[in-house]
């Protein structure tokens, strides 16, 4: 099982490794486009845009299990370990039932679109749009395997969760 | 809407992710209220708040800030400040301050900043005799000048969410910034005369241009964002891809410092952090389609211009609650639930976009050093291995400082925009 996971987690790192590499280079070959050839890429920005919704959608789960996702604590932290207990799963289980019901829509959204294409790739929207399915599939699994199970947190990062903040 | 405000308090209480309260909050709020036809617009707000090239160069800068990090960064920053102001009474402090600024000219991130300057710096002062206490309330004060001057993550967030340009915020955060640096100073240069902190040895103008000369690549990164932005050569986002390849370029080649594995982890920690701040903002997409159809914008102007007409009053009022909840919540938490009552405060009291914006960044960055929860507090005292309740006191007088710029900041909307305009970016 272990195995499987570590797998997974190589297998999203590698994707977010490439992902953000490509966003890179691709924003640098617009500048370069429109500076130095005089003719601006007119595919550059959609597919930048679009990447970054995949990225997002794998990254995310990870992201909650690394304690990117943080709420106030300050109350829970007061509380005996039992009701804290109590607080979290019920914490986890609104969670849960908020990314069924974007897993739900976020399919029927797609499928929707899945006959209007993008402006610049002409690929169906639906493989666009799908991606929040994905991501919030994804992130359903961490919370569940986090905050119900109690695996696959990383100990290491427990020390430092300082939540998406940390970017600012 | 009391559906809305009781799961809102709820979900916030028992400690859920703010971008799942957020999330949830709607959720209760379209099925309590039978809306529940509004259910499939939840992922299709989400998709098309996320689906912005200007947020992109959120994922630049912070990958921008993380290679630079790379081989003695801090050190060569540190070292040019020191040439500058170590002379001074209190050096060691004032190059503590001028280290946290230039620092932020390479990083948006305050924790970043904290962390860098914190662990390099406190241990040299504590060995010149300064309070360990007193040192780490200076740079977590200090280290608020990351998200102020360009690149800065908040800024382009709150562009974002307004509506703002953000190539406008990220100049207008500089003049505060350097405004924050210098009353930051003048506290500390008083400090030091009481307490009789040394100076360190004015060094040669030989030796501060070798300073200037080892740091000079570091340096170029802001001018090069701001050059760039100005007079539209890049937008935001390309003068992101533009820092992030200089600042490859730089570790890789000047100072040969650059890793494969560094570089994995830089790539990848960015790829981490961005998932987190797209989704808050994809969340906010959805808070801000049920702000809109219970018209809570118009209701919190309603209320507030009924206590008094005095714009300078209600401001005052403005800054006070979003002190407040810049205490207990996360910073993107409230930029989300604040900004679309702002914009129309703003707009009622015909204040200008930037200026309200760098205000607002400002006051919420506040809530960083202040206890319980603020984040620098946070980093420092894992730094120091102080704890946070002695830090947060030194620190009281400094957020003194602070409040008093934002107070100047609110009060004189030149100093944000006299830059902009300057440069010819409005």
């Amino acid at each position: 099982m272990s195995k499987i996971w570590r797998a997974y987690v190589a297998a999203v790192e590698t994707f977010c490794f490439a992902g953000i590499a490509a966003i890179l280079i691709v924003g640098v070959l617009q500048v370069f486009a429109r500076y130095v050839l005089h003719s601006s890429l007119f595919w550059s920005e959609e597919f930048m845009r679009y990447l970054m919704l995949w990225i997002v959608a794998f990254g995310a789960g990870i992201s909650y299990t690394r304690g990117q996702f943080l709420g106030m604590r300050m109350v829970v932290e007061k509380l005996p370990p039992a009701a804290r207990r109590v607080a979290d799963v019920v914490a986890a289980v609104c969670v849960l039932i908020f990314l069924g019901v974007i897993i739900w829509y976020g399919s029927k959204f797609s499928w929707g679109t899945r006959r209007q294409t993008a402006v610049a790739l002409s690929i169906s929207m639906f493989w666009i749009h799908i991606s929040v399915v994905i991501g919030a599939l994804l992130l359903a699994i961490h919370v569940a395997l986090n905050e119900l199970l109690g695996v696959a947190r990383s100990p290491a990062r427990e020390e430092h969760v300082m939540g998406a903040e940390e970017a600012l | 809407m009391i559906w809305l405000g009781s799961t809102f308090l709820f979900t916030l209480l028992i400690g859920m992710p703010i971008a799942f309260v957020l999330g949830f909050s709607a959720l209760a709020y379209f099925v309590m209220t039978g809306q529940t036809n509004f259910l499939l617009v939840m992922p299709q707000r989400m998709l098309a708040g996320m689906d912005m090239f200007v947020l992109l160069a959120i994922p630049l800068f912070v990958l921008a800030g993380s290679i630079m990090d790379v081989g003695g960064l801090t050190r060569r920053l540190i070292g040019f400040a020191n040439s500058i102001v170590g002379r001074f009474r209190g050096g060691l402090s004032l190059t503590a301050i001028w280290g946290c600024f230039l620092f932020g000219g390479v990083s948006g991130s305050a924790a970043a900043d904290a962390a860098a300057i914190g662990t390099v710096m406190v241990p040299d002062m504590k060995r010149q005799g300064y309070d360990v206490d007193y040192s780490a309330a200076l740079i977590a004060v200090s280290s608020l000048m990351a998200p102020l001057v360009p690149p800065s993550i908040a800024m382009i967030i709150y562009g974002a969410l307004s509506g703002t340009s953000i190539a406008q915020l990220l100049i207008a955060g500089l003049a505060p910034g350097i405004l924050l640096a210098v009353l930051l100073s003048i506290y500390a240069i008083t400090v030091a005369r009481r307490r009789s902190y040394p100076t360190a040895p004015a060094q040669s103008m030989a030796e501060i241009v070798q300073g200037f000369w080892k740091a000079i690549p570091v340096l170029l990164l802001p001018v090069i964002i701001v050059v760039g932005i100005r007079g539209g050569i890049f937008t935001a986002t390309e003068a992101a891809a533009i820092a992030a390849i200089y600042a490859l370029l730089v570790a890789t080649f000047v100072y040969r410092a650059m890793t494969w594995a560094f570089l994995k982890e830089a790539f990848i920690s960015t790829a981490i952090i961005t998932s987190a701040i797209y989704f808050l903002v994809a969340i906010a997409n959805i808070a801000g389609f049920i702000f809109a159809m219970e018209q809570l914008p118009q209701q919190a102007v309603a209320l507030l211009t009924g206590i008094s007409d005095n714009p300078y009053v209600i401001l005052l009022m403005v800054n006070i609650i979003l002190l407040f909840m810049g205490m207990f919540l996360d910073t993107i938490g409230v930029l989300i639930l604040t900004v679309p009552a702002l914009m129309a405060i703003g707009n009622t009291l015909g204040l200008d976009p930037v200026h309200l914006g760098v205000m607002v960044v400002f006051n919420v960055l506040v809530g960083f050093v202040t206890p319980p929860v603020g984040l620098c507090l946070f980093v420092i005292a894992g730094v120091t291995g102080r704890p946070m309740e002695k830090i947060a006191v030194a620190a009281l007088p400094m957020i003194g400082v602070a409040l008093i710029v934002l107070a100047l900041i609110t009060l004189f909307p030149q100093i944000s925009l006299f830059l902009p305009e300057l440069l010819g970016a409005r």
